[in-house]
């Protein structure tokens, strides 16, 4: 089961009613069979813009984030479901990216002239590959003659 | 007595003319003799230090949540991502905060067009108008 992380943004409402609406989620997570790592409350907010869903403007909206694991196949489902809650301003689910280790940093070498750097110089190697490709191609005569003798 | 020694070894001489120098010498005999390998076998004294971009020297990994670290990255006006040029980051790491950037307005976290005020005063980490490599206009 992947690990997936919800960005959900409720309706301005009194606080029973938003942990109402957090149990809601929640527990259609665990019909799925998946599970919760976590839940931020990131507060509430002024939204960036006008947001408009289920036929009303909102400008403000609590902020939540739920870390979760579902089957990949249980996703759509959960966030179709998810879309026909009137108390859910804004929802998207992003896939949480593994653990990679951060590749060294590589200022120091695009930093340097173009004629030092390695991508240009691959450029460059390109370049003279379709070069010596293209005269490759052409016809040579051989004839030894520094004229054409069969033009005319 | 070493320390008197006249032709003691100087790192800064010019190898060619040490290398004169010591036929000259040979036949003292009682000169030390330096080889050119001392010379050439130093590390580079005028190499440059290594640079390294402000999120790979303070090991920062973009995140979307990170709403105010995104934002100093974007213009304030207009809301567009600064380009490497200008922002002096890595490749990979530029590309991270770009992804992290269209992610967290996708999410509703960051405004699209303008910088959230809120942040219009943070500390600038590079400067538009002086930027790492020329502009390209």
């Amino acid at each position: 089961m992947p690990s997936y992380e919800l960005c959900l943004l409720f309706k301005v409402l009194p606080r029973p009613e938003i942990t109402q609406c957090l149990k809601r989620t929640a527990s259609k997570i665990f019909e799925t069979g998946g599970f919760i790592r976590r839940i931020d409350n990131l507060g509430t907010a002024d939204t960036p813009w006008k947001i408009s869903s289920h036929d009303a403007i909102h400008k403000q909206a609590s902020y939540f984030i739920v870390e979760f694991d579902v089957p990949s196949s249980a996703l759509d489902p959960f966030n179709n479901y998810l879309s026909r809650d009137i108390d859910i301003i804004k929802r998207t689910i992003f896939k949480v990216p593994e653990n990679i280790p951060q590749p060294a940093c590589t200022l120091h070498e695009e930093l340097k002239p173009p004629a030092y750097r390695s991508e240009v110089k691959e450029m460059i190697a390109i370049g003279k590959r379709k070069r010596e490709k293209e005269a490759r191609k052409k016809v040579q005569f051989n004839t030894g003659l520094d004229y054409m003798p069969f033009q005319r | 007595m070493g320390r008197f020694r006249t032709n003691r070894f100087n790192p800064w001489t010019n190898l060619q003319k040490t290398i004169g120098q010591k036929k000259t010498e040979a036949i003292d005999g009682d000169v030390q003799v330096f080889k050119s390998e001392h010379l050439v076998n130093i590390p580079n004294p005028y190499e440059k230090e290594k640079r390294l971009c402000i999120l790979c020297k303070m090991n920062i990994v973009p995140d979307y949540k990170n709403t105010r670290m995104l934002s100093q990255f974007i213009s304030r006006f207009t809301g567009r991502i600064y380009g490497r040029h200008i922002t002096g980051l890595c490749r990979h790491k530029q590309d991270h905060v770009e992804k992290e950037i269209k992610k967290s307005r996708e999410a509703g976290l960051m405004p699209f067009y303008f910088r959230n005020p809120e942040f219009s005063h943070d500390p600038k980490l590079f400067d538009p108008d002086n930027p790492f490599r020329p502009h390209h206009y």
